[in-house]
């Protein structure tokens, strides 16, 4: 028992890794990436467009009425039946009005429930367009807090706060809350630690057997570590740890962003979390500036998989786990 | 004498509803300022917030009390309720559910809540068998297990799931800014409480909880018991001391290896018997605590 907890925690403290991506992430988060502390922000190579008025262009129905919608932003988690149509994100302000028209088309009802994933804009941004059509907004307590300015961030290009009044979170939670809706089970479970912000939660069906891992993970790609939000590499090895704890060999998982996963894509990001945080710390602890550390490229190794789009770089991520081991 | 003790909490719910069939004066009400009214009528008492983001209830008492009860509340509210919490599984509380849910109400409780309304969890009623499943819509849509909080006509209403006590499924409800809790039952305003042990109620736990309650409010605030009138810390006082006195009384008897029978006719509660009411006499009262200090 005792070696358990033992190498549980120490697996914490050894091993935070992190990945984001995001093809479609919004340029502003893009450019306040990373934070004041971070001394090089790498620039990504090809910034992606700048948000416009055009709702999701694809609709993958996953069974059980449930589907997943991408665009630009984050992808959408939608749920459709008798009780109401439930909503997972809804991407940006410029395009929530074609989002909600096209989800209304398709679920034949307005949104009653949404829930975001995290504060982000390109997560939660439409929430003021959707409180206004009558959605119900849940969100975890932080998700409030950011969006009303009440723990400021400190990314650069954050939204102007506080948000306005509809589009916050009516409802919110510390741990999570359950929704028994459509013939499923919908467990919005918060992440354990901070990860991608201080605010994530994901959401399980768990009928359907589905997880949108909200921007705890993206596909394929090294993560975004908002430490402007509160955000920490070390979180998304909980994060993950959790993820698969509570889910199963044939669940499919929504990303924040990219394509639809497998339990072996998050088995694949633990490992690389784990294994990029075990590679930099040992540079630290031999006394590496940050700067032998970059160029010594100690994630060389999970590059040619997550290294390869969005715009968080090997160089970047190295980064922010040593300014995070350095603390 | 298991059954008879579970029997008798069961009566509590069942045996009230044909009597709020058959007489339904309107019900009382009591403004207490910041949007917030309370409704006394049959069972148990109603918390509803008003204001411009729509009307937010605690508790809707019985199935047929409830048409009397929405017209109530939409009479306080100029609209219809869009948020409802159960504070916990009982008729007397949650048992117009489905009236408030076809209304538009969306429903949050504790998980045990819709567990015992559903019928996944047994509840132990009269003779010792299952109460019957609710039907579906009277449901919790919702269900957390520590809590929610709630950011509404201009409050932070913050709904907090206590371990163990009156049942296995207990919130309370704290309109913060005002300073206003609804205690749900954990507070019997000067009655003997029922804790339905059938439903996963715990003696110990119930004093516990509200001793925990007493540490966290203040001076000012007011509570709404779950039946009985307004009170205040004071008030909650004398309630704990009440319960206090009489577990320690009880479960001398149970240490000593007395009987039910032997422990009821000593009359160990005799000092406080102006608690005893309607459904839970003082012997009633009696055979909860002997059965709950004995588990």
């Amino acid at each position: 028992m005792i070696r358990i907890i033992l190498s549980s925690v120490s697996l914490l403290a050894l091993t935070a890794c992190v990945t984001p991506t995001a093809a479609h992430m919004a340029p502003d988060l893009i450019a306040q990436h990373p934070p004041e502390a971070v001394p090089v922000p790498p620039r990504p190579p090809t910034p992606p467009p700048a948000p416009n008025s055009q709702a999701f262009a694809r609709t993958i129905d996953l069974g059980s009425g449930v589907q997943m919608l991408m665009g630009q932003g984050g992808n959408l988690g939608l749920s459709v039946g008798d009780d109401g149509v439930f909503l997972i994100d809804d991407q940006y302000v410029t395009n929530a009005e074609a989002n909600l028209a096209k989800i209304e088309q398709l679920a034949k009802g307005k949104p009653k429930y949404l829930i975001n994933t995290h504060w982000h804009f390109d997560h939660a941004g439409g929430n003021d367009v959707f409180g206004k059509a009558g959605a119900t907004i849940f969100a975890s307590d932080n998700v409030r807090k950011r969006l009303t300015g009440e723990t400021p961030s400190t990314s650069r290009g954050a939204p102007a706060v506080p948000a306005p009044k509809n589009a916050l979170p009516v409802v919110t939670f510390t741990t999570g809350v359950d929704f028994h809706l459509n013939g499923q089970t919908i467990r919005a479970i918060r992440a354990p630690l901070p990860a991608h912000t201080d605010g994530d939660t994901f959401i399980y069906f768990v009928e359907a057997d589905i997880l949108h891992t909200g921007d705890t993970y993206m596909k394929n790609l090294y993560p975004f570590v908002d430490t402007g939000s509160g955000g920490t590499q070390a979180g998304f090895i909980t994060a993950l740890t959790k993820i698969l704890e509570v889910t199963g060999p044939k669940t499919r998982y929504i990303p924040g962003h990219g394509e639809l996963a497998t339990r072996e894509d998050i088995e694949a990001a633990l490992a690389m979390h784990k294994g990029a945080r075990a590679a930099v710390e040992a540079l630290v602890k031999a006394g590496k500036t940050l700067e032998e550390t970059v160029a010594s490229k100690p994630l060389a190794q999970w590059t040619p998989r997550f290294g390869k789009g969005g715009f968080i770089n090997e160089d970047a991520y190295t980064t922010v786990i040593y300014q995070e081991l350095k603390k | 004498m298991r059954r008879l003790t579970t029997s008798l909490l069961a009566a509590v719910a069942a045996l009230a509803a044909p009597v709020a069939a058959a007489q339904l004066p309107s019900p009382k009400t009591t403004d207490l300022g910041s949007g917030i009214h309370v409704i006394f009528g049959q069972g148990g008492n109603i918390g509803v917030s008003t204001g411009a983001d729509g009307a937010f209830v605690i508790d809707d008492q019985y199935q047929q009390s409830a048409p009397a009860n929405l017209a109530k509340v939409e009479a306080l509210a100029g609209g219809k309720p869009k948020y409802l919490v159960n504070t916990h599984w009982h008729a007397d509380h949650a048992g117009g559910n489905a009236t408030f849910a076809k209304a538009g109400a969306m429903i949050f409780a504790h998980e045990n809540v819709r567990k015992r309304l559903t019928g996944a969890v047994a509840s132990l009623g009269l003779d010792g068998k299952p109460s019957p499943a609710a039907p579906a819509p009277a449901w919790p849509v919702i269900t957390f297990v520590d809590g929610v909080d709630f950011h509404l006509n201009d409050e932070t209403i913050r709904v907090f799931h206590v371990s163990a006590a009156h049942t296995d499924g207990d919130s309370m409800v704290w309109f913060v800014e005002p300073n206003i809790l609804h205690m749900g039952d954990l507070f019997f305003n000067g009655i003997f409480p029922v804790i339905d042990l059938g439903s996963g109620g715990s003696v110990r736990g119930y004093l516990t909880v509200m001793k925990e309650t007493y540490a966290k409010i203040d001076d000012k605030t007011v509570l709404i018991p779950g039946h009985g009138e307004i009170a205040t810390k004071a008030d909650l006082a004398k309630q704990i001391a009440m319960l206090e006195g009489a577990i320690a009384a009880v479960d001398k008897h149970v240490k000593r290896g007395d009987s039910l029978e032997k422990t009821l006719a000593a009359r160990p509660l005799k000092p406080w018997e102006k608690y005893s009411w309607t459904f839970i006499p003082e012997k009633s009262f009696t055979t909860t605590l002997y059965n709950g200090l004995k588990k």
